[in-house]
């Protein structure tokens, strides 16, 4: 009990400096979590593109393909289609009322259904190319879609008309039938409705990442603490041994007060982020909710379920301090060790982005397990099933630990 | 009072590192055993000292086998080893606290062995901002908590300014004057000087050696 005691005195006059190296990693995570949660939001964000046509839309196919144009854009960029003359067009250009515009000739679309090719006059500013491609992929890809399921439909229909010898209304049944046929394409992108459902358990893949890159800042922390807890020089283990504190007392006393550290430096982060909650509000809110919504009382429950993944990956850092004999050495593992295992862990990127071998592996570590319970907490289950494998790998590292120790206290 | 070490055995994998050595010691003697770096010295007083275990052979105090008993091997034996048994970022005095209850922290601190090792000079020194000097006394302070009647030091003096070389000397005295056993490994002649035997260490056997040889002649025999 002496030698726990004296560990916890030793933990709280390192705590100042320990706690100044957990800022400033967790500013480093944050900026990197913050600048992700940008480009998301960006990404989210379409760009509209104002087009000038200038032709006779009220043709009635011509209106249906701007509209199949205007249905079927897949592409990051939202076409505006507008109808005006060519004056207009040529004016709202040189202002950059529009990017570009488009003279579509008389009987366009009715060339088309014949096999005749009518040019469209494409007039921009814009020579790198850009929209331009896009439109004319768009309509290249409308026109082909027309053609192809209309005029299959069209020409076994004329062939039945004229060989039951009804061909005097061949080309009104014709028109009928192509306008039935770009109504129905015209409706088909509405037949499928997308919703997005997460990349883990129902998550926003900004909400994954602060998961995984708490797990990693967490992983990072045993770094401030190599110092005191990787040893070349065993005597006072020894000593202690022969006073009656063996080896596995030893690792409980040091490891406890490693572990009291850990959340002194948790508590602390948190009060910062506490106390900075509206720069965390302005940097996540948008595409992370919760953290929107960062309360006193949310804090302290934070806090308490946070205990519990601390505890696995306070073990595992305390197992590598276990393993190295210098302070170099220590940090270097604990590093590279952190990097290397959050990243096969799924916390770098979702777990499903990765090989299904290196996906199944990586959940099974204590990294991976630490971040599947950080995702449930965020779905508001904190006591869920991953509870019971981080008790399991808490108690099986401390042993190796302790293992470990009695290894180096019996070699001189 | 008497101290018998037995017919100790070691062997570390294929190297026999102590080949039935034998020593018996009594009160008020100090014993000092040379030899080369790496010929086994410090397993030698780590198993006198109950640290390791000896593949064969005893340690007897008053007739006693204290070698497989580490507690009841602590209260007899104080240990001071090469290396440093303190915790850096604490200071002298909670590292004394360790060992010491605080009655008899405040005792030896005002009239005991710690008085004598000048520790009351540093008390509040953290150990990561004392000296070579400091450290080696404050570690002797903290293996003689239990005054025990035998005290074992590998190489106590190695590295320290006179001075505090002279301390430790003026401490060394004295216990052996109050009738403790003293066990040293040592390099340095002016520690021959403290000692009633000396023994030589080398390819597993002890060797007693003429205490009024000079250091060339002692050198040979290394």
């Amino acid at each position: 009990m002496k030698y726990a005691g004296m560990q916890i005195k030793m933990i709280l006059r390192f705590l100042p400096k320990a706690a100044l190296v957990s800022v400033v990693l967790f500013a480093a995570v944050f900026i990197l979590l913050s600048s992700f949660s940008d480009d998301a939001r960006s990404g989210e964000e379409y760009s509209v593109i104002n087009v000038g046509v200038v032709g006779e839309t009220d043709e009635t196919f011509l209106g249906f393909g701007i509209g199949v144009i205007q249905a079927m854009d897949s592409s990051r960029s939202i076409v505006n289609m507008q109808n005006m003359t060519e004056a207009d067009a040529r004016f709202k250009l040189q202002n950059g009322a529009i990017s570009a515009y488009m003279v579509i000739p008389e009987g366009f679309i009715s060339s088309v259904t014949r096999g005749e090719v009518k040019q469209i006059d494409y007039v921009t500013y814009d020579t790198t190319g850009g929209i331009g491609t896009v439109l004319k992929e768009e309509l290249l890809h409308a026109v082909s879609v027309m053609l192809v399921h209309s005029q299959k439909g069209v020409y076994a229909m004329q062939n039945a008309v004229i060989s039951r010898g009804m061909s005097e209304n061949l080309g009104k049944n014709t028109d009928e039938l192509n306008l039935k046929y770009f109504s129905l394409i015209l409706n088909r992108p509405d037949a499928i409705d997308v919703k997005v459902d997460g990349v883990s358990n129902g998550l926003s893949l900004a909400e994954y990442l602060l998961c995984g890159l708490s797990v990693l800042w967490l992983s990072l922390g045993g770094i401030a603490f190599c110092p005191l807890y990787v040893k070349k020089d065993h005597s006072l283990g020894r000593m202690l041994r022969r006073g009656g504190c063996g080896a596995f007392e030893q690792t409980l006393s040091e490891f406890a007060a490693f572990y009291f550290g850990t959340l002194a430096q948790l508590a602390t982060v948190l009060a910062l982020a506490f106390l900075g909650r509206t720069t965390v509000s302005d940097a996540l809110g948008d595409s992370i909710p919760i953290a929107s919504e960062i309360t006193l009382f949310g804090i302290a429950k934070l806090f308490v379920y946070l205990c519990i993944p601390v505890l696995m990956i306070c073990a595992l850092q305390f197992f590598a301090f276990m393993l190295c004999d210098n302070a170099v050495s220590g940090i270097a593992l604990q590093f590279f060790g952190a990097v290397c295992l959050c990243y096969v862990g799924g916390c770098m990127y979702p777990s499903d982005f990765l090989p299904e071998v290196v996906s199944a592996i990586g959940n099974a570590l204590p990294v991976g397990v630490a971040r599947e319970y950080l995702c449930h907490l965020m779905n508001g289950n904190a006591m869920n099933i991953t509870v019971l494998f981080i008790a399991a790998y808490s108690a099986l590292l401390i042993g190796a630990s302790a293992f470990v120790r009695r290894i180096r206290l019996n070699n001189i | 009072m008497e101290l018998e070490i037995l017919d100790i055995h070691k062997v570390f994998g294929k190297r026999i590192v102590l080949d039935g050595v034998s020593i018996s010691a009594l009160s008020g003697s100090c014993i000092g055993i040379l030899g080369r770096n790496g010929c086994g010295k410090s397993t030698l007083l780590s198993i006198i000292a109950g640290i390791t275990r000896a593949d064969r052979g005893q340690v007897l105090w008053q007739g006693k086998d204290i070698s497989k008993k580490r507690t009841l091997g602590s209260k007899i034996v104080g240990y001071v080893p090469q290396g440093t048994p303190l915790m850096d970022e604490l200071t002298a005095v909670d590292n004394l606290r360790l060992w010491y209850d605080k009655i008899e922290l405040v005792r030896s601190l005002e009239s005991g062995v710690l008085a004598e090792l000048g520790i009351g000079e540093f008390l509040k020194t953290p150990v990561n901002k004392m000296s070579g000097g400091m450290k080696k006394r404050l570690s002797i302070g903290c293996s003689v908590a239990n005054d025990p009647p035998v005290l074992l030091l590998d190489e106590p003096t190695a590295a320290l300014d006179m001075p505090c070389r002279s301390t430790i000397y003026s401490y060394l005295e004295g216990c052996k004057k109050a009738g403790k056993i003293l066990i040293l490994t040592t390099h340095t002649p002016e520690e021959f000087a403290l000692c009633d035997k000396l023994y030589v260490l080398k390819d597993g056997t002890l060797k007693e050696c003429n205490m009024n040889a000079s250091t060339e002649e002692i050198a040979k025999l290394l």
